[in-house]
């Protein structure tokens, strides 16, 4: 008898001590979480484990947008294995694909998927496919002043701010009071600003998504870099900009956007890796798996690139992280 | 001769030697003269139109954006300092235009142009983030900030474009994340102006923008030896360059020093006491004011007591004057008296004998006075009848204390060394007032109230601070108590009900013996 009270006062206290560790987790991010910008990792994804030993240098040629990240992930494989060395050639993504063709890289970063084009001179030299393997996210956020009332836009408004052509089909819209603002803002102009690189990545998706894959408008004042572009967004109250959420400052804030004029939704990692957030997109490496499989030493960095501290760097870099069955299906195309 | 001509033709041989010996030299030499030309045409950057930079022109590229950037940010600077009350908001846009500039001088006097440039590149970008993207102007400057975001923005575009004439836009990115990397990994600091290229980056990221004027990209190789010399010849004119805006800057370090001195806390805190001392000393002047009032307003109202006194006194004494006069009117009459009642008695002496008539004619003396001076008689009332005795008793209790010359004296006495205490306590006042332990005794006061203040505002949030981790604590306590209540009622409901269903399950299963059996 005694023993059985024993054991209920004993269940008793770890369901309250259980409840306070499930309140205390839910209160907290997953871990690791990056500072400052507070991207989560997902923590079902596996730990990086070392299977072999590396050295040797791997090419990799492609988009510039990954480049910084390729180096972080470079920086952390190679405090595992010193002999690894990976030599990194920007000049976007265009120059991935002939890379792989010509064998002059084994690994083919790009942030768009391949053309059908791409890939039918690829198959058509090797016999089989390339491998794609999504290795991050990342989102573009629209940016306006912080004193800016207005939060939420559509692509289609962003079209009709944005586009000579508008191909979505709306109206021309030239000031914020179209966008819902009033009071002192109803007749405010617009003020916008963008890339003076026609080739920078988030130039060409907000360009395909946004503007339907329509030509922006001239009178847009453009700036060399994104960090520039949105600060320049917040000096000007009636500015308004795109670029990668990464670049958030205080005196901008980001404005939930909607494809479908009903549901907004804002740059969070959940919203662009569950497809809600319309200007997300993947950031992707092609690899050449011949029917021997992937090169040793590649496959070990594409191992180190989707496990937990690949996936934290990525984090750290700004991106969004993958989630575990984005990072699975990643390794079991290394694998296969 | 043989030895002659055998010399001759050494020579010859060692002439013609010598002459194949520099025609071999010559397209060496030549070759090294066009080489060097060709590194001397190499040693720039070529900006994107194709005209090619060279190290001299980029560095007064740099040293021109550095005068645009010191008129900017003076600009700048100087509309914060204008008419602004607060002694932070001025002391920090005059630190923000000393370290500013001194920096953007100390970077365009470098010895590379190419290194002017990056270090220029991150001095501007870094500080136009900390003061605008971080909010930092808006936080510190709150309303005059625009200013400030205005001229730093105009510089920053400035330098971008400058080393957009140089840089790939693929560099230029680099460069961008590079500088963004630093500052989110170095997110307090706020003294940016002196972090330099160096200092930054991945070794990548830096390899990459460090190879620039190595020919990576859209620009010229740049021979070392080319830019050595260059370095010599640039070296005297960035010390001329310098010396030239020395003085300025020497000026607004000075004005810092002052400024930073001001800042101090130990500075503020003497300031404070020296404005405490002010207002002490302004309150004493108050008080020293009105201390000869207060003494005035006192003097009067002795005088007023003393004049009040003076004239009972007066009345008091007139009356005692007359009482006096009668007193010796009386006792002429009354010597009179005795006089003609001694020759009565001696003639009745005479007459009746000595011995009996004497009391008889005291006692009709006595009575003659009691009858005669009534008010004056005190001491025959104990020889009245009872009767007499408590009417004159009810008279004198009347009148009584009428006059009394001691306790007249004797206020007198008081009131004078009333008025001498008083003239102490005045002249002591005085003193007081004049005597640098007033001032001391003041100070100790005021430090005393402050200390007393701040304790008690310590005090106070210790309680505060102490009620509110208590009433967590109590919520914590609470909310563990509910959770355990909790899973006690769903046991103990659990228990009831399911116990119930067991024992209901238990009565219609069929016994285990009868299954034996």
């Amino acid at each position: 008898m005694k023993s059985k009270y024993f054991w209920i006062i004993g269940m008793a206290t770890c369901f309250v001590l259980a409840a306070f560790n499930v309140h205390a987790q839910s209160t907290q991010p997953a871990v690791p979480s990056v500072p400052q910008l507070n991207i989560a990792v997902d923590s079902r994804i596996a730990d990086y484990r070392k299977s072999m030993a590396v050295s040797g240098k791997v090419e990799a040629i492609g988009s510039s947008t990954i480049s910084n990240l390729l180096s972080r992930w470079s920086e952390g494989f190679k405090s595992m294995h010193p002999g690894f060395e990976l030599s990194v050639t920007g000049g976007g993504s265009a120059t991935a694909p002939p890379a792989l063709l010509d064998g002059k890289c084994t690994l083919a970063p790009m942030s768009r998927a391949m053309k059908k084009s791409e890939i039918a001179d690829f198959e058509k030299k090797f016999g089989y496919r390339p491998v794609e393997i999504k290795v991050a996210m990342d989102a573009l956020a629209v940016y306006v002043h912080r004193n800016n009332p207005v939060q939420k836009i559509t692509l289609q408004q962003l079209d009709s701010i944005f586009s000579s052509t508008r191909k979505l089909g709306g109206p021309s819209i030239i000031n914020w009071g179209q966008l819902g603002a009033d009071g002192v803002w109803a007749n405010r102009t617009i003020d916008l600003y963008g890339y003076r690189n026609t080739g920078a990545g988030a130039y060409t998706i907000f360009s395909e998504i946004a503007l339907g894959g329509g030509d922006f408008l001239a009178d847009i004042i453009t700036e060399p870099v994104s960090s520039s572009i949105v600060q320049a967004v917040g000096a000007d109250e009636a500015g308004i900009t795109y670029a990668s959420r990464f670049f958030q400052t205080r005196r901008t804030h980001t404005l939930a956007i909607s494809a479908d004029g009903v549901n907004f939704y804002d740059p969070t990692p959940e919203n662009a890796l569950s497809g809600k957030y319309p200007l997300a997109r993947f950031l992707y490496i092609y690899v050449n798996k011949s029917p021997q499989g992937i090169e040793p030493k590649t496959a070990e960095f594409l191992r180190f690139i989707l496990s937990k501290q690949g996936q934290t760097l990525v984090a750290k870099d700004g991106n969004f992280p993958l989630n575990a069955e984005l990072a699975a299906e990643g390794l079991g195309m290394i694998a296969k | 001769m043989m030895s002659t001509a055998g010399h001759h033709s050494r020579s010859l041989r060692g002439l013609w030697c010598g002459v194949r010996f520099q025609l071999m030299l010559l397209p060496v030499l030549l070759s090294a003269c066009t080489s060097t030309k060709q590194a001397q045409e190499a040693a720039g950057l070529r900006d994107k139109s194709g005209k090619l930079i060279t190290m001299a022109e980029l560095d007064q590229l740099n040293k021109g954006y550095a005068d645009r950037y010191m008129t900017l940010i003076v600009t700048a600077c100087e509309a914060l300092e204008k008419d602004n009350p607060s002694l932070e908001q001025r002391r920090m846009a005059h630190l923000i235009k000393l370290v500013g500039v001194t920096s953007a001088y100390d970077i365009v006097t470098n010895a590379d142009p190419y290194t002017e440039l990056l270090d220029l590149l991150l001095m501007v970008t870094l500080q136009s983030q900390v003061w605008i993207d971080d909010a930092r102007a808006d936080d510190f400057f709150k309303e005059r900030a625009d200013e400030l975001v205005k001229r730093l923005r105009r510089a920053r575009i400035e330098i971008w474009e400058l080393a957009a004439r140089v840089m790939t836009q693929e560099q230029l990115e680099v460069m961008d994340r590079l500088i963004w990397d630093w500052k989110r990994d170095n997110p307090d600091v706020s003294l940016v102006s002196f972090v330099r290229f160096n200092e930054i980056g991945s070794s990548r990221g830096k390899s990459i923008i460090a190879n620039v004027p190595k020919g990576t990209g859209l620009l010229a190789p740049v021979d070392e030896a080319t830019r050595a010399v260059d370095d010599l010849r640039l070296l005297a004119e960035r010390g001329f360059y310098l010396s030239k805006r020395l003085p300025f800057l020497l000026n607004w370090q000075m004005e810092a020093g002052v400024n930073e001195l001001l800042a101090k806390p130990e500075v503020q805190k003497q300031m404070a006491a020296v404005t405490n001392i002010g207002e002490a000393a302004k309150e004493m002047a108050k008080q020293g004011d009105r201390l000869p009032a207060q003494v005035a307003e006192e003097r009067a109202e002795i005088f007023k007591e003393i004049d009040r006194r003076q004239k009972d006194l007066s009345s008091t004494l007139t009356q005692s004057n007359e009482v006096v006069k009668s007193m010796q009117e009386l006792a002429v009459v009354v010597k009179e008296i005795s006089v003609n009642l001694k020759g009565t008695v001696e003639t009745a002496g005479h007459l009746m004998g000595k011995d009996s008539a004497e009391p008889v004619l005291a006692a009709a003396l006595i009575r003659a006075s009691a009858t005669t001076a009534p008010a004056h008689s005190g001491n025959g009332s104990s020889q009245k009848s009872p009767a007499t005795r408590a009417a004159a008793t009810t008279a004198s209790t009347q009148s009584s204390k009428a006059f009394d010359i001691e306790e007249y004296r004797s206020a007198a006495k008081d009131l004078t060394g009333t008025v001498k205490e008083l003239n102490q306590l005045v002249s002591s006042a005085d003193k007081l007032v004049a005597s640098p332990a007033w001032t001391v005794r003041l100070g100790e006061i005021n430090q005393a109230t402050e200390q007393r203040v701040r304790q008690a505002t310590h005090d106070s949030r210790d309680i505060v601070d102490m009620i509110f981790q208590r009433t967590i604590a109590g919520a914590a306590i609470i909310l563990g108590m509910f959770g355990i209540y909790r899973v006690f009622t769903v046991w103990l409901a659990r228990r009831a009900f399911g116990g119930h269903a067991r024992r209901e399950t238990r009565d219609h299963r069929p016994p285990v013996g009868g299954e034996q059996v």
